[in-house]
């Protein structure tokens, strides 16, 4: 009880803590693992309470999405731009595909959320739409820096270009749940192994298709290397 | 469309018929038993006299609708104008699809919204899915048999390389049928995005088959 007498607003940090609990819960068992009981057992309160705490469980499954999908972006991330490869070389290329599958086989329930709630209705599927187009432009950015440090550009890029940018990142990124699905439907090694070498190769066509797109609508080449990874 | 009804009570085929044109016309959000009703202009009940529940009426009419564009992007593929070894062959089949992709956006919404259920609803537009993918293999390979003259079998690594392609080449239409779906996109930009994904596709493929066989890699034929 507050000095007015209201009753005080649920503390910030228990919401907080059902949030982290659910998002534990998303990972461990998917979408399909997360419902209010599986959220008060794990909390040890009632299921009645769980709803003190967040307004629905549609809406707990958006905060908890976020997080798991927030981790995932980031270990990603990790994988793409680590130091030790420059993507030089279809060896490099090979390397940051077997990566990016381990990282996938790791998270493969955050793929999960993707795919199942990717394209509902209302807030859920807004969140988690939201962090998808978050992760695509992150694509878009790392393919803008690779391709303005092998160009040379340090100018700005018009919209038509930005946009144009982003629907490629969008084809590399829809590659990369596709792969996902695979990996975490698999333990065959022989289909791993034909899975690395195809996203290696759609990775090297990928990246050559939108540098072919940046230099038709920017009249901007290529200085260095880009293929590189192609003749190799 | 206002279908035959018999004393005011629908049958079978026209609530299917009436589920299959909101999901035409509307897309996967209009499909309810309220519109249906509505459509059709009978009590809410009506429709359930026919159907045991929504999820089987959606997986139905989902199914029509999906297997009409699969049926579309088959002769679409074979048609003997879209062969590749025709110039400009690719970038017409780019546009080609966009305009489809624009066309058939409530279809492709369908498998957006329903691939990944569980029941017969998600089975069924799989399956239809799995059916459109091994058109794509069946297309790579015989187009990737006539490029180089190959005739020996496909191995087990092959085949698999293969499939895996033939699935990334269709998941990377679908969503650049989403961008279709946008309307930050113009259709000419989507069409031309298609042609430069099937060259990159393409390409890919081509290397990890030749690699396979021991020949060269592609050259990038890049040009529009």
């Amino acid at each position: 009880m507050t000095a007015d007498g209201l009753r005080a607003p649920p503390k910030r940090s228990r919401r907080d803590e059902i949030i982290a609990l659910a998002a534990g819960i998303l990972r461990e068992g998917g979408p399909t693992a997360l419902t209010s009981v599986s959220v008060a057992e794990s909390a040890g309160i009632s299921q009645s309470s769980v709803y003190r705490h967040v307004a629905s469980m549609e809406e707990l499954a958006a905060l908890a999405s976020e997080r798991v999908l927030t981790d995932l972006a980031g270990a990603l991330a990790a994988a793409v731009t680590s130091a030790d490869i420059d993507g030089e070389t279809a060896d490099d290329i090979s390397v940051l595909a077997s990566r990016m599958m381990g990282v996938m086989k790791e998270s493969s329930t955050a793929y999960d959320v993707v795919d199942r709630w990717q394209f509902v209705d209302g807030p859920l599927g807004e969140a988690v739409r939201t962090l998808v187009d978050e992760a695509c432009t992150t694509i878009a950015m790392l393919l803008e820096h690779r391709w303005r440090r092998e160009s040379g550009w340090d100018g700005p890029l018009d919209d038509d270009v930005v946009r144009l940018q982003l629907a490629h990142a969008r084809s590399f990124q829809a590659d990369g749940h596709t792969v996902a699905r695979v990996v975490r439907t698999t333990d065959d090694p022989a289909t791993l192994a034909a899975l690395t070498t195809v996203l290696t190769s759609r990775i090297i066509g990928g990246w050559h298709a939108y540098v072919a797109d940046m230099q038709r609508q920017t009249g901007i080449g290529q200085r260095t290397g880009a293929a590189g990874i192609s003749s190799a | 469309m206002r279908t035959t009804t018999v004393g005011n009570m629908p049958r079978r085929d026209d609530v299917i018929a009436e589920a299959v044109r909101l999901l035409c016309e509307e897309g996967p959000g209009a499909l309810t038993s309220v519109q249906v009703a509505a459509g059709l202009g009978v009590a809410q009940s009506a429709v359930y006299r026919h159907i045991r529940d929504m999820d089987e009426l959606t997986a139905i009419a989902s199914r029509t609708v999906v297997a009409e564009l699969n049926a579309l992007f088959r002769s679409m593929v074979l048609a003997p104008q879209n062969a590749w070894s025709r110039t400009g062959a690719i970038d017409r089949f780019g546009q080609l699809f966009a305009d489809t992709a624009v066309d058939r956006s409530t279809t492709f919404a369908t498998v957006d919204r329903w691939r990944y259920v569980d029941g017969e609803l998600g089975d069924g537009i799989r399956q239809l899915l799995a059916e459109g993918r091994e058109l794509i293999a069946l297309v790579l390979e015989s187009r990737w048999r006539s490029g180089d003259g190959q005739t020996r079998p496909l191995d087990d690594h092959e085949t698999r390389v293969q499939r895996l392609h033939a699935q990334l080449i269709q998941d990377d239409m679908i969503a650049v049928a989403r961008l279709a779906r946008s309307d930050l996109h113009r259709r000419e930009a989507v069409g031309r995005l298609a042609a430069q994904r099937l060259r990159a596709g393409w390409f890919a493929y081509v290397r990890d088959l030749n690699a396979a066989h021991g020949l060269p890699a592609p050259a990038l034929g890049w040009a529009s």
